[in-house]
């Protein structure tokens, strides 16, 4: 079969994202990427206009083997396929549209004797703005018990999953931490922080020193639809996040400075108004196309980011401190 | 307030012609339970035990929560 007047197509969850140095298709169903050069993302944008025959042609008989390479990468990753010219209006490109349900998807609370008490409150106004996912940073004695507290407290709400991080104290056991977990399915992650070298069977439980900072690749990078899409107009980090400290001030993010007001002192209402505020959002749509450091990095769409970044005077974004997560890559 | 033959008779007929206009129309007498074998047709419904397997049990978020954990302090 004669396949020279076809069209190449990529499926439409493979995105091509060009770089400085090189580029990378991202398999958004997958969840998988390719490191590929920068010809190849260009020679990708033949695909648009142009059938198989006549990319051959425009390449030129010295590229011929280079040609047949690159289709031949493109068909053994199942990324490409071929179709008639008269099929080119049935594949069309995968929307970039993201949209939220919640006004809060995630959010950082740290308890203390402070903020422990008003609980309660804290996870009701989080419920009703949408927020689902929760990372909870128990700064006070008897970890194991407040966890199992906390965790009592979330079982009729809509409260999808929680990472708590803690001190493991000498005296708690780790088979109680694992039959909490084996209970309750909304434990995402426990991190135990620990000097001591611990065992633990559950996958579920990281013991790790309070000093070591997790730098593993597969945390920074994530490849799939939802951060793709939504990295296209905001900031993956700061979107959608709400943080409470231990005095029960109200930030963005642990690494913003402006408070915003205090949780144990506010109704839901002024809340509501502080979320909704431009100041809140201020980071929001600082996505990585606007930071002069990331906009040409291959990773934009699958890098998650917790530094601050800075407005300069011509109105684009920078980072004062390196980027870290290239070398991880 | 109309017979109870009359209500009939304009029911009947209204029916009729619903059945002209909507070939599609269902009587609730007309309506029978699944028959096994169209239920074993429906493949994506799945038990409860696999659900968990499948979803309840990978919760995470879609993306960090937090870059930094355990925190620099």
């Amino acid at each position: 079969m004669n396949n020279s007047n076809k069209y190449v197509r990529m499926f439409s969850n493979c995105i091509p994202v060009l770089g400085r140095d090189k580029s990378v298709i991202y398999d958004l169903q997958r969840k998988q990427m390719f490191n590929i050069p920068n010809d190849l993302y260009n020679f990708i944008q033949l695909f648009e206009e142009h059938t198989i025959s006549e990319i051959f042609e425009l390449c030129g008989k010295d590229n011929e083997q280079v040609v047949e390479e690159y289709f031949q990468f493109l068909t053994n990753k199942e990324l490409t396929f071929l179709i008639d010219k008269d099929e080119l209006g049935l594949f069309p490109k995968l929307s970039m549209k993201w949209t939220s349900p919640a006004k809060i998807s995630n959010a950082i609370i740290e308890i203390s004797e402070t903020t422990y008490p008003f609980l309660d409150k804290i996870l009701k106004y989080l419920t009703a703005l949408g927020c689902e996912y929760l990372y909870i940073k128990i700064c006070i004695p008897k970890s194991y018990n407040v966890i199992k507290d906390i965790v009592g407290k979330l079982t009729t709400s809509s409260i999808f999953s929680v990472v708590f991080e803690a001190k493991f104290n000498r005296e708690e056991r780790i088979a109680d931490y694992e039959q909490l977990i084996v209970e309750n399915k909304r434990i995402e992650t426990i991190f135990l922080l620990s000097e001591e070298q611990l065992k633990t069977s559950s996958s579920k439980i990281l013991i790790t020193s309070p000093k070591k900072f997790v730098n593993k690749k597969e945390y920074f990078f994530k490849i799939n639809i939802s951060l793709f899409t939504e990295s296209q107009k905001y900031n993956t980090y700061f979107n959608n996040k709400i943080f409470i400290n231990k005095e029960g001030g109200i930030f963005n993010a642990p690494e913003t400075e402006e408070v915003f007001g205090n949780i144990t002192k506010i109704t839901f209402k002024d809340l509501e108004a502080i979320i909704d505020s431009e100041q809140f959002q201020k980071y929001w749509r600082v996505n990585k196309d606007v930071i002069n450091e990331c906009k040409d990095c291959e990773l934009r769409y699958m890098c998650v980011d917790n530094r601050l970044p800075k407005k300069s005077k011509e109105g684009s974004y920078f980072f004062t401190s390196k980027c870290e997560m290239r070398v991880l890559n | 307030m109309i017979s109870q033959k009359e209500a009939q008779q304009l029911l009947d007929k209204t029916k009729e012609e619903c059945k002209n206009k909507l070939p599609a129309v269902i009587y609730l007498s007309e309506i029978k339970p699944i028959s096994n074998s169209s239920m074993s047709l429906i493949h994506n419904r799945i038990s409860i035990d696999k659900y968990h397997d499948r979803y309840a049990l990978k919760r995470g978020f879609y993306k960090p929560i937090t870059i930094q954990h355990p925190a620099n302090e």
